[in-house]
């Protein structure tokens, strides 16, 4: 009677144990799925952080992505490149507006109204 | 050997794999990286559109590089040529304080709203008074949307 209430503790004890080790082998296989599947030139291109390189690389995973989406793990190495370029500050493609300009000192070029310096040709010095 | 050994045998074995887990996926951050994570706006960046707006204020052509609400936005664009002489030059002396006030992660890339003091001046010749020179300076704010080209 003692041996088998002994068991059942040691089955209680362990079973939660390893089911919770599952669930966390379970929520972090993916990522070293993922990182395993890259291929040797995208490890490569993302340890060396060469720009260049990680476009050329960018654009042909999004190729490969769009054109067979059944292959998850093209997207995934996409979306590696792509965080990988916005992580560098001088990478990437930028495009920029001006919202406004507040004048600090002098004329400023960018108020219409300003521009009758023109007309008065009003000297600066 | 017993069922509970067994068991055992199988526990250390799962924890030893689900422990080495998150140390292989460490480099694994640079899948997944948050607007937090995000670099600011490189000064050089920010520089390199100020002389891109300066060279089409100069060309007269800004259109493309203001904002939809931008203020007074069609009356500055309506301003070119007339209102402006011809040999009218914009120069940029100095852009300083840069500084990312916003960022956010879009599709395919980040926004990041941006401020920086620019020192401008602007030199023409009136056919009447000679060579003219007007200085300025101003904090200009603007978007920037940086992609990685798809």
């Amino acid at each position: 009677m003692v041996r088998r209430f002994s068991q059942y503790l040691r089955a209680i004890a362990i079973w939660p144990l390893a089911g919770g080790a599952l669930v966390l082998l379970m929520a972090g296989a993916p990522a070293v799925v993922a990182e395993q599947s890259l291929s040797s030139e995208v490890v490569e291109a993302l340890e060396a952080g060469n720009c260049k390189q990680l476009m050329r690389l960018n654009r042909r995973y999004w190729r490969l992505a769009e054109s067979t989406p059944s292959e998850a793990m093209y997207q995934h190495t996409a979306l590696a490149l792509e965080s990988a370029i916005l992580g560098d500050p001088l990478c990437g493609r930028a495009d920029a507006e001006l919202i406004r300009v507040e004048p600090q000192q002098g004329v400023n070029f960018f108020n219409p109204h300003e521009f009758h310096v023109f007309r008065s040709g009003r000297p600066s010095r | 050997m017993s069922g509970f050994s067994r068991r055992l045998r199988l526990l250390i074995l799962v924890l030893s794999v689900a422990l080495a887990v998150p140390v292989a996926a460490a480099p694994g951050d640079v899948v997944n990286r948050s607007a937090a994570d995000l670099p600011p706006v490189a000064p050089e960046v920010a520089e390199a559109f100020i002389d891109a707006l300066f060279s089409r204020w100069n060309g007269h052509n800004l259109g493309g590089l203001l904002a939809a609400d931008f203020p007074d936005r069609q009356l500055l664009l309506d301003a070119f040529p007339n209102g402006v002489p011809a040999d009218a030059r914009l120069r940029v002396i100095d852009v300083s304080a840069v500084r990312t006030l916003s960022q956010a992660r879009i599709e395919g890339g980040v926004e990041s709203t941006v401020s920086a003091v620019v020192r401008a001046q602007l030199e023409y010749e009136d056919p009447r008074q000679g060579f003219q020179r007007h200085e300025s300076v101003g904090e200009y704010t603007f978007r920037i949307v940086r992609r990685a080209p798809r």
